[in-house]
């Protein structure tokens, strides 16, 4: 207890600092995102609710390397182990300073990041405090113990810092070749498809490593089959470390690693790092590629035993255990190849197939939509689903071993790629990411599934919606008034409102456009996010005409802010515009989208028309004398307007966008809804045609 | 007693300690003498259970000393290089010590300070060498220990200071019955301070014995004849060493110096002389007698 005091006392100049900046920096960073506007955009998963810690986990090696710094200088080991303290005792009591020190940073940050949450109101997952208190510790003690085995198996910092790194990440590394490997040569499979002793993520240290690369692990890194298992090596290092350090001898201080066994180990574990790189580009280790990696994972084995032990004689007697690296690495290349035939091999037909499961289109996105929450929880057992799974699965399989892998149809829009899980009737659980023809086919064999119907048509509860918002100008109300509408409406209507499971049909109009059969115009967005017990959701609902009462809703609210003086400005803009005062930097953008007009085939159909001239394009005359005269003529009917709600009829969105970028002033009018008499819509089609007349040319 | 039996240390392919047997007896104060790389240090460190033997062991009462904390905290090593913590005071260094030491002893600790003067709260790396042996010192003879190892300690002392440190080694000896093992290279160094002195020669003791019996035992002689004479006149005594200039002879002898010279009068010298030897050159003698070569000036090299 003595010394542990000691030694938490001895680990102040690292402590203090580090708690100090990295609270700081949580409590900036976190103030800003809380108290922020854009509130929304912050991702509340675990990992993110203090960053820094992220970075901190690597402080692990700040502490074994201060804490047994003594064991880096001769005097200074000499006189530690001349105490009358066990060298147990010695690491026991470091280990638990660090402990100590680290966890209390990592609650320090935590407890500042749960403070600031409380004080803005900000709604999080209570569970995600602690997970992320246990996963942090875990991570840093786990960089703690590979740094710990790093010093105990040194006598130098530099030979240190080598075995950390070597401990930490040589296996890691050699886990993510072999997973790489596979990925790279089973198209079919992808990182979220491998088995949890192949996920680069599963140790959390090297994981977080991994996730700077691969963003697809960032919201998976934090969950507590990871942590737990990451619990193991840092234990098993922690243990390692002990033992390394009890059987230590003193006399390696300033001395490097002195062991011959773990020089030679480490030497070989360097070259087989390189000789695994063989599988990256898919080749083989019996080619000139491989003969090339050879060589060169010999003069790693070489020049590294060199560095660390300047002895040639050894160098030479080693050179059985290069050759039993080589073995290993074509062994390992070979347990590839066997994997990768073995997933290959599994194409089940549809009787061998218990149920499929399908992960989700967005699985490898931060959060996860709500409608996949709720797909990933329905098993699929209908014989057709089987049926097309199994040809899904088969064909994906061929075109590989074809070697002739390509989409099905790269012009198609409808072809999709979505992670799945296959529960055979054996009990076994393959996980693949296939291609499917069309997801409109796939949805369709979905929907016979009532619990797919049910969760396609699904909305999260207004209480675990923690975030909305629909546009920088509508209050937090608006947009909900406008959710509540819209849930209401689609639910009373059985609409789905996740675009991705809409059942889609294009066609080319008599003008050449392809239109969705049953048009569905587009009036708006609502963005919602929030929390269902620990899992951060997020559903960016499309508000279409076939809402048409919160579409009304929508125009309603947006032309309450509407400005009496908004055309008079308008024009000024425009004859500023128009004038040779305007400069180079000068915009004026002026959208109308024009709504509910009907094609030959009877279809309603939404036209854009965007307007934009600057003090730059009025250098082409042509160009500046056809968009004056049409922004002329068509703002001289919109004034005519009247705001409207009613969805119903042909109306008109419109907003204005003037910008100078010499002050970097910018006026954006808000948009709103107006409607026309008989003759000015009949003016406004006539006049969209001459302008795609006039623009065409 | 510390007893080292058949003790072996290598480092890499090269043992700095041999087959080295010793016994070090408790309340006394011993010396190691040798040449840089003769082993002292490395026995030191044995002795404290800093370092594990190769082979063979060194106890104390029969207890091998490695990793027994027990034993340990009857120990208290002042190493050749004195180690502080980065920026560390002696307060900051006491504190280390009293983590280690349940009977380190703070009172001492401050009196000593103020008796070598030196400010305990001023960072050690500010100190010169010979004021961080003191500090060194200071901290060892706080522990409460009962057995004391010095390695070269007084080589950076000034005679001051260097006394001051025998005298309250004497008092830990003569009033506690402390055992003190000093090492040095240098035999002047440990000729007035210690009862007991091993020569280390390549990893092993050569000698070993009492200061008082070593000084003693051997004297020189100087004597001459009005006749011609040779070394047949010696008889019946042990002679180390003998040279002859002229008319006058030179030889050192080990015996009892009162028999000797009651021998030699027998041969009616004109010149007869008993004289002292000094501890370097009774090292000297001895080890020419033992076949060693000793450079008194070095300290063995």
């Amino acid at each position: 207890m003595k010394m542990y005091k000691e030694t938490l006392r001895k680990l102040i100049p690292i402590g203090v600092p580090l708690a100090l900046i990295t609270f700081i920096y949580t409590v900036i960073t976190s103030g800003q995102n809380y108290f922020g506007t854009y509130v929304i955009s912050t991702s509340q998963t675990a990992i993110r609710l203090a960053p820094v810690l992220v970075y901190y986990t690597l402080s692990g090696i700040l502490f074994a390397y201060y804490g047994f710094s003594y064991l880096f200088r001769r005097a200074a080991s000499d006189l530690y182990h001349s105490l009358p303290i066990s060298r147990f005792d010695l690491y026991l009591s470091t280990t638990l300073a660090t402990a100590t020190w680290m966890g209390g940073t990592i609650l320090l940050n935590l407890l500042a990041v749960l403070g600031l949450l409380l004080i803005s109101g900000c709604p999080f997952v209570p569970a995600y405090i602690p997970m992320a208190m246990l996963f942090f510790f875990v991570a840093s003690m786990l960089v703690y113990a590979a740094a710990a085995v790093g010093c105990a198996l040194s006598g130098t910092l530099l030979t240190a810092l080598a075995s950390t790194g070597i401990v930490l990440f040589v296996p890691r590394f050699i886990q993510f070749i072999v997973a790489r490997g596979v990925v790279a040569r089973v198209p079919i499979v992808g990182w979220l498809d491998l088995p949890a002793l192949l996920d680069p993520a599963s140790n959390i240290a090297t994981g977080m490593v991994v996730m700077q690369s691969r963003q697809v692990f960032v919201s998976r890194i934090i969950n507590m089959p990871n942590t737990l298992y990451s619990m193991l090596p840092m234990l098993v290092l922690l243990v390692l470390g002990a033992w390394l350090f009890i059987r230590r001898p003193s006399e390696t201080a300033e001395k490097g690693t002195g062991r011959k066994v773990w020089i030679i180990a480490t030497a070989s574990l360097l070259a087989l790092a390189a000789l695994l790189l063989i599988t990256v580009d898919n080749h083989r280790l019996l080619s000139m590629y491989g003969v090339a990696l050879v060589a060169i994972a010999f003069l790693v084995f070489v020049v590294y035993q060199f560095i660390a032990s300047r002895n040639i004689k050894q160098i030479l007697f080693s050179t059985p255990w290069f050759l039993l690296t080589c073995a290993v690495a074509f062994g390992l290349s070979l347990g590839i190849d066997a994997t990768v035939e073995n997933i290959l091999g599994k194409t089940p037909a549809p009787t061998e197939i218990a149920s499929v499961q399908f992960r989700g289109h967005d699985e490898k996105m931060d959060n996860l939509e709500y409608t996949t929450m709720l797909l990933q929880e329905i098993d699929f057992t209908s014989d057709s689903m089987k049926k097309y799974v199994s040809e899904t699965l088969a064909d994906a399989m061929d075109r590989i071993k074809e070697k002739d892998f390509y989409a099905f149809d790269v012009y198609s829009q409808y072809q999709t790629i979505e992670p799945i899980a296959i529960t055979l009737t054996s009990g076994e659980t393959i996980k693949r990411t296939i291609e499917f023809k069309n997801v409109m086919e796939l949805n369709a064999l979905r929907e016979e599934d009532s619990f797919f119907q049910a969760a396609i048509r699904a909305f999260p509860t207004l209480d675990s919606i923690q975030y909305i918002n629909s546009d920088i100008l509508l209050t937090k109300e608006e947009s909900l008034s406008l959710l509540t509408s819209f849930i209401s409406e689609s639910q009373k209507n059985g609409l789905v409102p996740n675009s991705y499971y809409r059942p889609r049909s294009q066609y080319l109009d008599d003008r050449g456009y392809a239109l969705e059969v049953n048009g569905d115009q587009t009036v708006g967005r609502i963005n919602v996010a929030g929390y269902v017990a620990d899992k951060r959701i997020y559903e960016y609902y499309t508000l279409r005409m076939e809402t048409p009462e919160t579409a009304s809703l929508m125009m309603r609210t947006y032309n309450a802010y509407i400005k009496e003086d908004m055309f008079d400005r308008l024009a000024q803009a425009l004859k500023h515009m128009a004038s040779p005062l305007a400069i180079e930097r000068e915009s004026l953008s002026v959208n109308l989208d024009f709504y509910n007009l009907t094609n030959q085939r009877g279809d309603r159909y939404t036209q854009s028309v965007n307007l934009y001239i600057s003090g730059y394009t009025k250098h082409d005359e042509a160009y500046a004398g056809i968009y004056l005269t049409y922004l002329e003529k068509f703002v001289e009917i919109i004034k005519r307007g009247t705001p409207t709600d009613n969805a119903d009829g042909m109306f008109v969105r419109f907003d204005w966008f003037e910008y100078d970028g010499t002050s970097r002033r910018q006026e954006h009018e808000p948009a709103c809804y107006l409607a026309f008499s008989q003759e000015d819509e009949q003016a406004l089609q006539a006049l969209i045609i001459e302008w795609q007349t006039a623009t065409m040319i | 007693m510390i007893t080292a039996k058949n003790l072996t240390k290598r480092f890499s392919d090269v043992a700095a300690l041999h087959n080295l047997n010793c016994q070090i007896p408790d309340g006394c104060v011993y010396g190691l003498v040798g040449a840089n790389g003769a082993g002292k240090s490395t026995f030191l460190r044995l002795a404290t259970g800093v370092y594990k033997p190769d082979e063979g062991d060194i106890t104390l009462d029969g207890i091998p000393v490695f990793e027994n904390i027990t034993l340990k905290k009857r120990f208290a090593f002042v190493s050749d290089e004195f180690w502080a913590m980065p920026q560390s005071s002696m307060e900051r260094m006491a504190s280390l010590y009293s983590a280690a030491y349940d009977a380190f002893d703070h009172k001492r600790f401050t009196s000593l300070a103020k008796e070598f003067g030196l400010d305990t709260s001023r960072a050690i790396a500010t100190f010169s060498k010979g004021m961080r042996r003191q500090a060194a010192t200071i901290l060892a003879l706080s522990t409460g220990a009962d057995h004391y190892f010095f390695d070269e300690t007084f080589d950076g002392l000034d005679p001051v200071m260097r006394n001051l440190v025998k005298q309250l080694l004497y008092v830990q000896v003569v009033d506690k019955g402390a055992t003190v093992i000093i090492s040095s290279h240098s035999l002047r160094e440990l000729e007035d301070t210690c009862d007991q002195l091993a020569l280390l020669y390549q990893g092993g003791i050569v000698m070993q014995s009492d200061v008082s019996d070593l000084k003693t035992s051997l004297f020189k002689l100087q004597i001459a004849f009005g006749h011609d004479f040779d070394k047949t006149v010696f008889d019946g005594l042990e002679l180390l060493s003998y040279t002859r200039q002229g008319s006058v002879a030179n030889a050192v002898v080990r015996g009892d110096k009162e028999k000797s010279r009651a021998m030699m009068q027998q041969h009616n010298p004109i010149l007869l002389e008993i004289l002292p030897v000094t501890l370097e050159e009774v090292f000297l003698f001895e080890m020419e007698a033992l076949g060693y070569a000793f450079d008194i000036a070095q300290g063995g090299n």
